[in-house]
């Protein structure tokens, strides 16, 4: 039969014994304790500063100032960047930073189709693997009777 | 460009800078409250730049940190993040919605 032993660590995992009249200064209610503005939590950080409009509009000319500048963007932001490039310029291949994609974001013309200039072939694309594949073409022979 | 040769536009930004150390504690605050759920900036890259005191040359990474500012000031209780004028009200009550809001100015001003 298996003999039980006092753990030593029991006095330690034991729960808190409940609580008296007497034990209940340490969670008294502040009540002079209110939301003041000095506060940092983060309930009280919503109501200040800048809105949500704003913030963005403040990312967004982080983003183009990182990108003029010193590139300083995350990676995170920078693969949407280059997303954003593949997906509505057409620009493929040979991209090895933001800002060369968008020196040639700059050099295309965003109103033309794909983006490439007037008079221009548009850059060649990388063939996907998923465009090799073919739907299977509907006969009225059926292959399993 | 032509903002990059600008001494002039550079000075002027660099006016509206933060004393050095609401400056640390405002990038600090922007990075551990604000540049975590989508990692806008490269904390290490920004931080090696910062340190060389790369805006002192580079008007696109001054207004960088400008921007940085302005959405920092939205954690820090410094009374410096308001503009300039309001933290000089005794005895009133702070508005703090405008903190970091001449940050914000200066930064579409800028650029």
């Amino acid at each position: 039969m298996r003999k039980s032993s006092p753990s030593p660590y029991r006095d330690a995992r034991r729960l808190p014994s409940p609580l008296t009249d007497d034990d209940d200064s340490d969670f008294s209610y502040d009540s002079d304790a209110t939301d003041s503005p000095q506060d940092t939590t983060s309930a009280s950080a919503f109501r200040r500063g800048l809105v949500l409009p704003a913030i963005e509009n403040v990312e967004f000319k982080l983003k183009k100032l990182s990108l003029n500048g010193p590139t300083v963007l995350g990676p995170v932001a920078e693969r949407q960047e280059s997303d954003i490039l593949l997906r509505y310029h057409g620009v493929s291949g040979g991209i090895e930073s933001v800002r060369d994609a968008f020196k040639l974001q700059r050099h295309f013309n965003p109103h033309a189709r794909h983006g490439v200039p007037e008079g221009e072939q548009p850059m060649k694309r990388p063939v996907r693997r998923s465009q090799f594949w073919r739907p299977t073409p509907v006969s009225n022979n059926n292959v399993y009777t | 460009m032509q903002n990059q040769i600008s001494p002039e536009l550079l000075r002027k930004t660099l006016s509206t800078f933060p004393p050095l150390d609401l400056q640390q504690t405002l990038l600090d605050l922007y990075f551990v409250r604000h540049n975590t759920v989508y990692t806008l900036l490269h904390r290490p890259t920004f931080m090696r730049l910062w340190n060389d005191k790369f805006y002192e040359r580079d008007i696109w990474f001054a207004g960088t940190c400008l921007g940085v500012f302005a959405l920092a000031s939205k954690w820090s209780d410094d009374p410096r993040v308001l503009p300039s004028g309001e933290e000089k009200l005794q005895g009133k009550d702070l508005d703090w919605r405008r903190s970091g809001f001449h940050y914000c100015k200066a930064l579409l001003g800028a650029s």
